[in-house]
């Protein structure tokens, strides 16, 4: 049975809370995801294995999830390789969809949403120097280490 | 660099192609086609052409549904696919424009994915190899490209929401392009359907996804289509309409493969929002939308011309101006196709007003096409576009 690969595991985990934490703390990452509907479950995934880590809203407030039944909205990646060139800032998550790199399950309006949102977040979570080849005009709103401590820190599992 | 590229249809093109159909349909081992269009098609005896062929070759004609609506839907697809079972049909033939060709490929998933619910199919490249469902289509306008493209958009009537399926699963197995199938087009419907192709082509040059295969048909139906859509409007002759037909085609495989970028994602939304025709929403945005991606677009634009205005004007153009000069020539040739159609170029022709504009821009944001465009796109920049297209 295939394996999770621990590199995509970690880096998917500290994406998906980088997320979380700036849907609190990043007005734009928060009205893009206003449109998500209530109790939709995003996730991230590499192919063979699939999905790795799941995004849910509820109640207004996105939290990170390790199992879930179905997602309504998945992106898996076709290897490891591509996904660490994404999840690294080697490669922007728009431009690995133009190379086939990745494929989408579901609503893709709604994948739209979560690409800006990936983006804004890729800004907090990387140096200006490893994005500014592919993220234009992003300003942040807050300061990319208070980010960090709450990724790492906050508790931002989904309530039961 | 790495791309991908497909395409699997077998393209049958030009004189008596329509002839052939029967001889498709015996080569994929079909018999009982269910044979799918709209009521406009049918009307104006285009379906008829089509028909007599079937006939006259034995093949069964008893399985006919036109009333498909302009969104292709859920709630049709089912309908098609009860009476396909109920039929015994083994195989699907599709002569119209979009919606039908759109139908049909829902129709075809649905058969051959062996009754997966259609919504968990969506999205990209998500959908597996299913049963083979032997599928032929006859385009009947000269725009979407559809009979080569791995895309196919289905209205959920209970959402409201539009769903997107890109697979090659979608691919038809035969593109039949005959000009007799375009022949009772009306001069506006075949200027904008053209518009729409051409955008498709100028988009699939210039998109962040573009490859060396898809560039090749890009500009082979730019050339086709800026020489060929004056004569057609104006002067039309079997082979220019046939061509015109030919470069749809050509079209729908570059951008299948290369993807579009603003100017369809803002015409999705106008057409969501406001019922602007499609291709009329293209002609109106394309020259705003590659004014606005000018400085990602330079180099892609600059070698445009080449194929737009030909070598001479190529060639006498200083290499810093050529980019510039492509813009100008397809606002020219819209003027031109304009004064041969009656075709109107501002937004508010369609009734679309400012206050409209905000929605529209915000819809626009979410649609697929956007992430292939070479240019991040804000909110505030979809909408300066939309005021300088009003």
């Amino acid at each position: 049975m295939a394996k999770k690969d621990f590199l995509c595991n970690l880096i998917f985990k500290v994406l998906a809370r980088g997320i979380a934490v700036l849907n609190k703390k990043d007005t734009i990452i928060k009205q893009e995801l206003n449109d998500i509907p209530e109790n939709y479950i995003i996730s991230f995934g590499v192919l063979p294995y699939g999905d790795y880590i799941f995004l849910v809203k509820k109640n207004g407030s996105i939290y990170v999830s390790k199992n879930e039944k179905k997602a309504d909205l998945r992106v898996l990646f076709k290897n490891a390789k591509s996904a660490k060139k994404v999840m690294l800032a080697q490669s922007s998550i728009a431009e690995s969809y133009c190379r086939h790199d990745l494929i989408v399950g579901g609503d893709i309006a709604l994948g739209m949403t979560l690409v800006r949102a990936i983006n804004r977040t890729e800004k907090y979570l990387f140096p200006h120097f490893m994005t500014k080849r592919y993220l234009e005009k992003i300003k942040k709103q807050t300061c990319s280490l208070n980010v960090y401590r709450k990724i790492f820190f906050n508790k931002l599992s989904k309530p039961n | 660099m790495y791309f991908e590229f497909i395409n699997s249809v077998k393209i049958c093109s030009g004189e008596n192609a329509i002839e052939n159909i029967a001889y498709e349909l015996d080569f994929l081992n079909c018999k009982n086609p269910m044979i799918l269009s709209d009521n406009g098609v049918f009307k104006a005896g285009v379906l008829d052409k089509v028909l007599k062929i079937l006939t006259k070759n034995d093949v069964h004609t008893d399985n006919i549904f036109t009333d498909i609506p302009a969104d292709s839907s859920i709630a049709v697809i089912n309908e098609i696919v009860q009476k396909y079972k109920q039929s015994g049909c083994d195989g699907i033939i599709a002569c119209g424009g979009g919606s039908v060709i759109d139908t049909a490929k829902g129709t075809r998933l649905v058969i051959s994915q062996q009754g997966k619910d259609i919504l968990s199919l969506s999205g990209n490249e998500v959908i597996k190899k299913g049963l083979h469902i032997p599928f032929i289509v006859l385009p009947t306008t000269c725009g979407t490209g559809s009979e080569c493209t791995a895309v196919a958009v289905i209205k959920n009537h209970e959402t409201g929401i539009k769903m997107e399926f890109i697979s090659s699963e979608l691919l038809p197995d035969v593109a039949i392009v005959d000009a007799r199938l375009t022949e009772t087009l009306p001069a506006k419907l075949i200027a904008s359907s053209a518009m729409d192709a051409l955008c498709h082509s100028i988009e699939a040059y210039s998109s962040a996804q573009k490859n060396p295969i898809s560039d090749a048909y890009a500009t082979t139906a730019i050339k086709l289509i800026v020489e060929n859509l004056p004569k057609v409007l104006s002067t039309p002759t079997t082979e220019s309409r046939q061509k015109l037909n030919l470069a749809s085609t050509l079209a729908g495989i570059a951008f299948s493969n290369a993807m579009v970028g603003i100017v369809h994602a803002i015409g999705h939304a106008c057409g969501g929002e406001c019922g602007v025709p499609h291709g009329n929403a293209m002609a109106v945005l394309l020259p705003e939308c590659m004014k606005f991606n000018l400085d990602k677009c330079e180099k892609e634009y600059a070698e445009l011309l080449l194929y737009l205005a030909g070598a001479d004007i190529y060639a006498t153009t200083k290499t810093t101006e050529r980019a510039k000069k492509a813009i100008e020539f397809v606002i020219d040739f819209e003027q031109k196709i304009q004064s041969l159609s009656g075709m109107a170029l501002r937004l508010s022709e369609y009734r679309v007003t400012q206050d409209h504009l905000p929605a529209i821009a915000k819809k626009a944001l979410n649609d697929g096409a956007v992430i292939a465009n070479k240019k991040q796109v804000t909110y505030e920049d979809v909408l300066s576009i939309l005021t300088k297209c009003m």
